[in-house]
């Protein structure tokens, strides 16, 4: 018998969590109990951070996250972080699960990961107190809080917002005393930080597609047997299947939750999506400069396929 | 391994090692009994500091360094007196006013006592004994996460999920802060009358208080643009310290002229220094909380007490006892991570107020942070004045009595703390 | 380190003037090295306070934002945290509790002052280990928005660390009254 330890950042009701439950159960199932799984959701084991370089040293077995904290590990992974790139979650999935999937998978073998699979994190939306968006000169001058990311950075200045980037443990008490205007997140990340209470306006200006990720220690993942490693594997496939089903039903709920909770929602017109593109052309030629651009070609083909 | 973790502990803590250090010696125990790899060690201690809003800690004793340099908190003080020089305590009831307006800015503890204390007891330390001092200046301190922001409850609300907003929360905390802050103003003018402190100035006379005030208004104006900056949304509270830090500069610089551009390394220095030692705590600590989470500690104790009683009130009872002794060993941050997301489940199914036991819960950690063996303030106090831990314990114990009682009152009267948020509509 | 005893009440140091005659030499070395990390500390405070006031001045005055404040002033913070925990040990800053060992008899003080820097310096030197496979594991990872490798935050705990564990080893030799000097 031997125990695997799984860590996680999203809190206890967020189907990321219950991922690693479903993990925990199917392993144990199909090992018939020869491996156990100990299951540290909600940031018990520290931020995501932490729980990568726990993932690295092989202090913990796997996490399940976000691919934010792998960007600067796998810089590839900045090409399925452009602006208006996935014309829905189906499409988002075809480019994971394909060849360029493939291909992340071998980067973060160099860097001493197994991946695991991808699951929906969902589509980011902006929020913010001064005005509704629906064309990019209402971007105009608004201070939105963003991810260390220079895609997404670049994507918010190329609108004209004013990006600006601060800890996630400030945003909260910023936007309530105005510091920031706005932020963005997918919908369920909004809810459960509970940052509809401090903002008014919501648009599902979808302008990034965020994926969760499960990833494992490379040692420790071949250490295992080949029938465990494989029912490692499908596991968490399962548990993913499931998460991306759920996930995409849960959306809508999501969002009328913050509806109801008193946000105002603004749905971005075809049109005023039109209009995000045109201003955000120019992001995938800076990023043609940090990564190979013949990886960026080919996730953009995938999706738009 | 949790016990091997306390056993070493207290045997080293009596000792009388540095308590950070105790802390890192048992998880080192800890590690190597339950076959862990000691790179984990590195990387609590990396990324317990590796936190913005720690960040307040350095930058408020910065900013005090540089006031106390300046002359500024001299001119503070005798503009305090020119007021109540005549009131039993006075100087300590400036000390809580002060603690009070700057928890109106700063979301916790450990910084309102840095900044406090690297600013006051200077001028305190001519009129009261230093224990003394570490008392009030902690207990004032304590009021930062009782009144908003407060980067506890913020915390809470966080591990707690969708069941708690964090502005209700903020709204729960003023009723029971404001209370909080005219008992302590009370046991300090008591203590005062009974060992006979003297008076700390001169019968107030309108025309000293004028002239004394023509002097501290510069100083004054510090609070005003340090919360008017994060009111009105200027900047963050943290970023609030920094600001604290280049205001005071540019005051000792170029207005009392006391500060010369020579002094500021050595103030620095000082201020990181005595940040270092809450760093090394906080860095630490975070090792034993990691092996404990492991150990499914947090957990055993959730279902000890779910299993223990079916009736609300012995639950709530019950939750605070345990979370008097979690407050004694652990730092509270810690323990919002572990417990919150156990405990908030239990609560919600026997039915109990959100906001209620949230901040019930928020309110013992943070009276926790002024409990022996572990309290976070007493080690901020000692290590700004050089007070043995065992004299701010004595003289803090009336003050921390009155949190306790504060919170049985919260527990017995739940509209002290519910009534507000209501009202408001959260 | 909190138990220091105050000169008068130590244990007699040993040698003919009180201390070895190698000791001269090693307190240069030594604090020449503290003067660096002292430098170092000076330099990554200011530039801290400079950094998180400057994103205050470009996001509310020039509508603009430092897209590395955040990182960078929190990599500033770390150092200066972890480099002056050694500063700490120097000048008796980290607490302790001293009930029990205040009712012990000077030499005995002395003795338990000693025992205790050799534990403390066994744990800094694990967490020089630890703190080494971590950076070096680290290493291929960058800053999120500059091209810096992460691994530097872990730097500053090998250092905290290592300078640590240098005070310790010489405060269990040569006893608590090695640094006169106070912090303030
Ligand atoms: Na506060
Ligand atoms: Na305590």
């Amino acid at each position: 018998q031997q125990r695997l330890r799984v860590a996680g950042n999203f809190p206890a009701d967020h189907t990321a969590t219950k991922v690693m439950e479903i993990f925990k159960k199917e392993v144990e199932a199909r090992t018939k109990g020869e491996l156990q799984v100990d299951l540290f959701p909600n940031m018990q084991l520290g931020g995501a951070a932490e729980n990568v370089d726990q993932v690295r040293s092989g202090t913990v077995f796997a996490i399940v996250t976000s691919i934010a904290y792998f960007t600067r590990i796998v810089p590839e992974y900045e090409a399925v972080s452009l602006p208006f790139l996935f014309s829905s979650r189906e499409a988002a999935f075809r480019v994971m699960d394909g060849p360029v999937g493939k291909l992340f998978d071998e980067r973060m073998a160099q860097k001493g990961f197994i991946s695991l699979g991808y699951g929906e994190l969902g589509f980011r939306h902006v929020t913010n107190n001064v005005r509704p968006i629906t064309s990019s000169a209402d971007f105009k001058g608004l201070k939105i809080r963003l991810q260390p990311n220079e895609v997404h950075l670049d994507t918010f200045r190329a609108l004209g917002a004013n990006p600006v980037a601060m800890d996630v443990k400030e945003v909260y008490s910023a936007m309530q005393q105005g510091v920031l205007d706005g932020h963005e997140n997918p919908y369920n990340i909004i809810a459960s930080r509970r940052f509809n209470e401090v903002q008014k306006h919501l648009s599902d200006t979808g302008h990034f597609y965020d994926f969760i990720n499960a990833a494992a220690n490379k040692r420790l993942f071949e250490r295992l047997s080949k029938p465990q490693q494989e029912a490692v594997m499908a596991s968490m496939k399962e548990a993913m299947t499931w998460q991306r089903a759920e996930a995409a039903r849960e959306d809508e709920r999501w969002r009328q939750q913050l509806v109801k909770a008193g946000m105002t929602f603004t749905p971005i017109t075809p049109q005023g999506r039109a209009d995000f593109r045109r201003s955000t052309a120019g992001v995938v030629e800076s990023l043609k400069k940090r990564i190979d651009p013949k990886l960026i070609e080919a996730v953009v083909t995938e999706a738009t396929k | 391994m949790t016990w091997l973790v306390i056993i070493v502990f207290c045997v080293l803590a009596f000792a009388g090692m540095p308590l950070a250090f105790a802390l890192g010696f048992a998880s080192l125990a800890a590690l190597y009994a339950a076959d862990f790899e000691l790179v984990m060690m590195a990387q609590r201690m990396l990324h317990a500091v590796d936190n913005f809003p720690l960040m307040a800690i350095p930058l408020f004793m910065l900013a005090g360094e540089l006031m106390v340099k300046a002359g500024m908190m001299e001119r503070l003080v005798a503009f305090a007196n020119s007021l109540v020089g005549r009131v039993h305590g006075g100087l300590a009831h400036v000390t809580i006013i002060a603690g009070t307006i700057l928890a109106s800015v700063s979301g916790a503890a450990v910084a309102s006592a840095s900044a406090l204390g690297s600013a006051l007891v200077p001028a305190l330390r001519k009129h009261y004994p230093d224990s003394f001092n570490c008392a009030v200046i902690a207990s004032a301190a304590n009021l930062g996460p009782v009144i908003p922001p407060s980067n506890a409850m913020i915390v809470y609300a966080l591990m707690a999920g969708s069941s708690v907003s964090v502005g209700g929360l903020f709204m729960a905390g003023i009723v029971p802060g404001v209370l909080l802050a005219l008992g302590f103003i009370g046991i300090a003018s008591f203590v005062s009358w009974r060992r006979k402190y003297p008076p700390t100035g001169e019968a107030f006379n309108a025309r000293n208080a004028w002239v004394q005030f023509r002097k501290a208004h510069i100083i004054l104006f510090m609070p005003i643009i340090v919360v008017g900056g994060i009111i009105g949304g200027v900047f963050t509270a943290t970023e609030g310290a920094a600001i604290a830090v280049v205001y005071s500069g540019v005051v000792g610089l170029l207005v009392t002229r006391k500060l010369r551009l020579s002094d500021l390394p050595g103030c620095l220095f000082r201020a990181a220094v005595t940040a270092s030692m809450v760093g090394a705590l906080i860095a630490l600590a975070a090792t034993v909380t990691f092996l404990l989470t492991v150990d499914m500690v947090p957990q055993q104790m959730a279902d000890w007490v779910k299993s223990m009683t079916a009736d609300p009130m012995v639950f709530v009872l019950l939750t605070m006892l345990l979370l008097v002794v979690v407050g004694m060993f652990m730092e509270s941050n810690a323990a919002y991570i572990m417990l919150v997301p156990l405990f908030v489940p239990i609560a919600d199914a026997f039915g109990l107020d959100p906001l209620w036991f949230g901040f019930l819960f928020m309110f013992n950690l943070v009276i926790g942070m002024m409990t022996p063996p572990v309290g976070v303030l007493f080690f901020v106090m000692s290590g700004i004045t050089r007070v043995p831990m065992g004299a701010i314990i004595r003289e803090s114990m009336p003050f921390v009595i009155f949190q306790f009682v504060m919170l049985l009152l919260c527990v017995a009267f739940p509209s002290i703390v519910t009534a507000l948020p209501r009202a408001l509509g959260f | 380190m909190t138990q220091g005893v105050s000169a008068a009440e130590a244990a007699p140091p040993p040698g003919d003037n009180g201390w070895p005659p190698i000791w001269p030499a090693i307190r240069r070395w030594v604090e020449a090295l503290d003067r660096v990390s002292m430098v170092v500390i000076v330099l990554a405070m200011a530039a801290m306070t400079l950094m998180v006031s400057l994103q205050v001045f470009w996001r509310y005055v020039l509508s603009s934002s430092i897209d590395s404040a955040d990182e960078v002033s929190r990599l500033f913070f770390v150092w200066v945290i972890f480099l002056a925990i050694p500063h700490g040990i120097k000048y008796a800053v980290h607490v302790g509790i001293d009930l029990l060992v205040m009712n012990l008899s000077p030499r005995n003080k002395e003795r338990l002052f000693r025992l205790v820097c050799v534990a403390s310096a066994v744990l800094m030197a694990a967490i020089f280990w630890a703190a080494w496979v971590a950076t070096l594991d680290k290493w291929q990872e960058l800053m999120p928005t500059l091209p810096i490798t992460a691994g530097i935050y872990y730097v500053a705990v090998l250092i905290c660390a290592a300078h640590s564990f240098i005070h310790l080893v010489l405060h269990a030799w040569l006893g608590s009254r090695i640094w006169e000097g106070r912090l303030s």
